[in-house]
């Protein structure tokens, strides 16, 4: 799997969780910021609409960023 | 005119005092009594005025009168859902009632008001400019003065009310910014330092383990989400191993 087509997987995967995850992007920026995220709040909305792509270390911490705010609300 | 109006000139004064209160009494009820009790004081007709915050689904948040006979024509309104203010929110626009005996766009609200005396009234919205200019302004609530005689108020009225609710939507508008920065600041306070801890780990696994900056993320996500404890408290164990992680679970 090429580097591009492993990143477009994974903002799929991501993309889907946050549908799942009803979240807000003002809140799941200020989470993902707070885990070390360096993208701003456009470029994390661009992405999950999947109009812009993120580095790997980024999409990772999104996708980490999602999973706790899934988690803290779903309890 | 024959309505005894005070000159809008009198407004700069009235609008410095709601100011004063605003930058040194953050509570919106007070700030909303203020201009209420402003603009009961312009006009000679008067017997009462209000203002009131409505949330976007049609509730009052937050209301301030200058005596319980406004208090109670809006208790009125609210319960009933039909009333002057609601309109006036509704529509963003100024609403002027004659004489309540003969109302009959809000039948049940006009002739419960008028047994308490209540003859005639308007109320005007308040509205804040939208800050992208793309859209129409917003109605935050509505300002409301009563008399208890019909025909008190005329369209000069309705024009000074306006001038009265405008800025003071504006306020009240930044009253509401200035909570919301101060709750933002405070998140961000603890993201910074959650961030702080997490570079900081990450720096350790890195050194530790001979990986690179994406690796040491992955450790620290891998056991995050194998342990079920937070990003920030995987961080904290790894800078300090003594503490124990179970304390951080995240149980918000």
């Amino acid at each position: 799997m090429s580097v591009d087509k492993e990143g477009e997987a994974q903002r799929e995967r991501t993309a889907k969780a946050f549908r799942h995850a009803e979240l807000e992007i003002d809140d799941l920026w200020m989470h993902y910021f707070s885990i070390g995220g360096d993208a701003g709040a456009l470029e994390i909305e661009a992405y999950l609409h999947g109009s812009y792509m993120l580095r790997p270390i980024q999409r990772d911490l999104l996708d980490h960023a999602i999973y706790e705010l899934g988690n803290s609300h779903g309890d | 005119m024959t309505q005894k109006h005070q000159t809008a000139g009198e407004l700069p004064e009235i609008f410095a005092r709601v100011a004063g209160l605003l930058l040194t009494e953050p509570v919106v009820d007070r700030a909303v009594a203020s201009i209420a009790q402003a603009a009961h004081e312009t006009f000679a007709g008067s017997v009462g005025a209000g203002g009131t915050l409505i949330d976007a689904h049609g509730r009052p948040t937050s209301t301030a009168s200058t005596n319980s006979l406004v208090e109670e024509a809006d208790r009125l309104q609210y319960d009933l859902g039909e009333g002057p203010c609601l309109a006036a929110w509704a529509g963003a626009r100024a609403v002027r009632v004659d004489d309540l005996r003969q109302e009959e766009r809000w039948p049940q609200w006009s002739a419960a008001s008028a047994r308490f005396g209540l003859l005639s009234c308007i109320s005007v919205p308040m509205l804040v400019p939208d800050v992208t200019g793309g859209n129409e302004p917003e109605a935050i609530g509505a300002l409301k003065i009563y008399a208890d005689r019909p025909h008190a108020f005329d369209e000069h009225s309705e024009q000074v009310l306006s001038l009265l609710a405008g800025p003071a939507a504006l306020f009240l508008s930044n009253l509401q910014a200035r909570e919301r920065a101060a709750h933002l600041s405070d998140s961000l306070k603890d993201a910074l330092h959650s961030r702080s801890l997490i570079d900081m780990a990450k720096g350790m696994l890195m050194e530790r383990l001979r990986v690179s900056e994406h690796g040491a993320l992955q450790v620290m996500i891998t056991r995050s989400r194998a342990e079920e404890v937070l990003l920030s408290d995987v961080a904290r164990n790894i800078i300090e191993p003594s503490t124990d992680p179970r304390a951080g679970r995240h149980e918000r």
